[in-house]
């Protein structure tokens, strides 16, 4: 994670510096920010910048083969796609990708979703989707989103590297406290509540009381984590001219799961979300194809988190919810025509049903069932 | 007036913030990859 880096930071204010100073040039945004991120990777790492630079040509010519192929899209869409797949799921099964990673599979995960995302845009769009190596590369290899989230819509990156660059005094304000705010619960508050979590975890014995606060707590741990992260990426990217899309949207005011994770991690959800429905069916899908469809995403996006059962069964457990709310019609719950009083139950109806869950991804699995079998460990008066 | 002292406070609040960031950053523990 670049953030905890001061040196990777100054590097990110010297960049956004840069291109301001350069705005009269029109294609300073495109090409200044290849050099940087080609520049910050080298630094940061020469088998990485190998890595990303032979696996990122790799998947260009991919992309233009499929642009330009007029026979056989169908089949080699998919043979690209599962390639892809192929190759990171072989990483994973071997524990390649895991929270202490080798530093050459950096991020992988995240990438993988967007050259995904490009090759889905190059098999719609044939050659009309047909972009230069230029905005391919950067689009891969984009700094302030390249370790994690929030993941970028190859359209919408496009759409941005038309515009010039340009930001307003107002915009310039918004993200260098956006980029503050976030690394002030990213630096400041997450250190001090892992801090707090493992104080309470050293106890010999774990009661409900201590299970109960360490579930709480770490949910909202994992709140400060992922969206200082997402504030720091938005704030540089819109300081180097691109937009980053929110992925936290009030995610605790959801009256139901769906609605939930539209608005947590939203750039995750949206992203498997769109290119499992697009491979289903382009219409809207009746309850039950919905339904089995959301318990298929939400296993998917379990395994993507690693190849463990603990995320298996976590998707599963939001698979099913999610399979329920469709079958019985109960996805969405408009403000407007129910008391707040329903309302904010239903909201926390839901965080307790994600509370309950969430805790499989604070350590290994060997602490979550002690964690879980404390909870049963009624405490003795 | 209320504009006016609401600016100051946010510039406070956002201050601070910095300040526990910088002061953050010379700990130790944080810096996840050595040698960048």
């Amino acid at each position: 994670m670049w953030y905890l880096n001061l040196n990777a930071v100054a590097a990110l204010c010297g960049m956004a510096a840069a291109l301001a100073l350069t705005r009269f040039w029109p294609h300073n945004k495109r090409v200044l920010t290849l050099v940087f991120c080609l520049g910050f990777l080298y630094v940061f790492s020469k088998p990485l910048f190998a890595f990303y630079a032979v696996y990122t040509a790799l998947n260009y010519a991919g992309y233009v083969f499929l642009c330009r192929i007029g026979q056989r899209r169908r089949m080699w869409f998919a043979v690209l796609v599962a390639a892809n797949v192929a190759a990171v799921a072989g990483l994973r099964a071997h524990g390649m990708i895991s929270i202490e990673q080798p530093i050459i599979l950096l991020g992988l995960i995240y990438n993988v979703l967007k050259v995904i995302d490009a090759l889905y845009f190059a098999y719609y769009l044939g050659k009309d989707g047909q972009a230069g190596p230029l905005d391919y590369f950067n689009f891969v290899l984009f700094i302030p989103t390249f370790t994690s989230g929030p993941i970028l819509k190859f359209r919408d990156f496009l759409a941005d590297v038309k515009t010039p660059y340009r930001v307003t005094a107002e915009e310039l304000e918004s993200s260098v406290k956006r980029i503050i705010a976030g690394m002030f619960k990213k630096i400041v508050i997450v250190p001090y509540m892992w801090d707090v979590f493992h104080r309470v975890l050293a106890a010999p014995e774990l009661n409900t009381h201590q299970s109960l606060f360490l579930m709480v707590w770490f949910y909202a741990l994992i709140y400060f984590d992922f969206s200082g992260y997402s504030d720091i990426a938005i704030g540089f990217g819109r300081l180097m001219g691109y937009n980053v899309p929110e992925n936290f949207k009030k995610p605790f005011l959801s009256p139901t799961l769906t609605q939930y994770w539209r608005n947590w991690h939203a750039t995750l959800g949206d992203w498997f979300r769109d290119h499992i429905f697009m491979l289903v069916s382009r219409k809207t899908p009746s309850r039950r194809t919905a339904a089995g469809l959301s318990m298929l995403i939400m296993t998917l996006i379990g395994l993507w988190h690693g190849f463990t059962w603990l995320y298996l069964m976590w998707g599963i457990y939001h698979g099913i919810l999610l399979a329920l709310e469709n079958l019985l019609n109960r996805t969405t719950v408009n403000k407007r025509k129910v008391s707040k009083t329903y309302f904010y139950a239903r909201c926390l109806l839901v965080q307790l049903c994600v509370t309950a869950a969430v805790i499989v991804y604070s350590e290994n699995a060997e602490t979550v069932l002690r964690i879980y079998r404390g909870l049963l460990s009624l405490p003795a008066f | 007036m209320a504009p006016v002292v609401r600016k100051i406070v946010e510039m406070i609040v956002y201050l601070a913030m910095l300040l526990l960031v910088i002061l953050h950053f010379t700990g130790k523990g944080l810096f996840i990859y050595e040698g960048f």
